[in-house]
C-alpha cells in the first residue's frame, strides 16, 4: 500500500479531533499568534507496523485553552495538571487517528503519551516530520518518526496551514 | 427515563468530557458514577447498579479486555450493556470487543451526537431483549 503524504495526514487528523473533540478549528495565515508562556511538549511511542514516535508542541497558553475547552471550564478554573493531561490526550487521539490512515487497518499499539519537560528538539530524531499549524489562540506542531528499518513518508508538496518552521521533509524511496 | 452510567476510563479529564457531551447531547443521565480501570469499575458493580457502561480500551491494572470478558463471565452482570470508546479503530479491535461482549463500540475522535446514538442504540437493544 503506498504510503501517503504526511503533512497532509497530520492536517487531517488534527482537524478531525480538534473540531470534534475540543471544538476548535486549525486556522489559516502566515500571521497566526504563537501563544505566550513555556513551551508544552509531549511525546508517545508506538509499536506496529510500522513502530515509532510521535508528540505535539505548543505554548502553555494554547495548551491552556485547549484544556479549558475540553473540559468545559473556565481558564482560571483549569489546574496545571489538567492542562497536562488534556495535551497528552489530545497527542494519544491525533496519533491515532495519524496510524490509522497511514496504515488503515493495522493494529497499533499506543504507550500512553509523557510530558516532554525537556522540549526535546523532534528534528534530532533521524527523518522525523513535522507541521505547524495555527489556532486560534496559538500553534500546534505535530511530529512523527518512524524506525530506521521502515521507509520513510513523504512530506511535500503540501504546504502547511500556517509556516513557522520548516519541516523536515523526505522522500520516498 | 434517566439512565444510570458508568464510565471508565484512566484518564479523568477524558471522563469529565463525556459527561460533559452527553450532558450536551440531552441524553438523560440520572447518575453518573467513575472508575479509573477494569478493576475498580468491577468493585463498583459489586455494589452499585448501573445501566449501561462505557469504557476506554487501553487502562491500566485492568484493561478493557479483560473488563469486558470478566463482564459477560459475570452472572450478575452480563447483562449490563457495554459501549466501548477507544482511540483504536481498527476494525479488527472492534470486532474483538464485540466479541467479547460489547455492544457498541464509539471510536475516538467522536462527535457528541454519535456517542448520544450509539447509546441509545445500546440501550434499546438490550432493553428489547430483556
Amino acid at each position: 500500500m503506498p504510503r501517503a503524504d504526511l503533512q497532509q495526514i497530520f492536517l487531517e487528523s488534527a482537524s478531525e479531533v480538534l473540531e470534534s473533540m475540543f471544538f476548535a478549528g486549525l486556522s489559516e495565515g502566515e500571521d497566526c499568534p504563537q501563544g505566550s508562556g513555556a513551551l508544552l511538549s509531549t511525546k508517545l511511542t508506538f509499536h506496529g507496523n510500522p513502530s515509532g514516535r510521535f508528540g505535539i508542541q505548543t505554548a502553555h497558553s494554547t495548551g491552556l485553552v485547549i484544556a479549558a475547552s475540553f473540559l468545559g471550564l473556565d481558564e482560571t478554573e483549569v489546574t496545571e495538571a489538567q492542562v497536562a493531561e488534556v495535551v497528552c490526550e489530545l497527542t494519544n487521539m491525533i496519533c491515532g487517528s495519524v496510524l490509522s490512515r497511514v496504515e488503515a487497518g493495522a493494529r497499533f499499539e499506543l504507550v500512553q503519551p509523557k510530558i516532554d519537560s525537556e522540549n526535546t528538539d523532534w528534528r534530532q530524531y533521524d527523518q522525523a516530520v513535522g507541521s505547524t499549524f495555527g489556532l486560534e489562540d496559538g500553534t500546534l506542531t505535530l511530529w512523527m518518526t518512524f524506525e530506521e528499518n521502515k521507509p520513510a513518508l513523504v512530506a511535500q508538496c503540501q504546504v502547511p496551514l500556517y509556516s513557522q518552521t520548516k519541516a523536515d521533509c523526505t522522500t520516498l524511496c | 427515563m434517566a439512565f444510570t452510567v458508568l464510565i471508565v476510563d484512566d484518564s479523568p479529564a477524558m471522563r469529565s468530557f463525556v459527561k460533559r457531551v452527553l450532558d450536551l447531547s440531552g441524553f438523560e443521565v440520572g447518575t453518573y458514577y467513575e472508575a479509573g480501570n477494569g478493576k475498580e469499575a468491577l468493585d463498583l458493580l459489586n455494589r452499585e447498579w448501573v445501566d449501561v457502561i462505557l469504557t476506554d480500551i487501553n487502562m491500566p491494572v485492568m484493561n478493557g479486555e479483560e473488563f469486558v470478558h470478566n463482564l459477560t463471565a459475570h452472572e450478575s452482570f452480563h447483562s449490563i450493556p457495554v459501549l466501548v470508546v477507544s482511540t483504536d479503530r481498527t476494525e479488527d479491535r472492534v470486532r474483538q470487543m464485540i466479541a467479547l461482549g460489547a455492544q457498541g463500540y464509539v471510536k475516538k475522535p467522536f462527535q457528541p451526537e454519535q456517542l448520544r446514538e450509539e447509546l441509545e442504540r445500546v440501550l434499546g437493544v438490550a432493553y428489547a431483549a430483556s
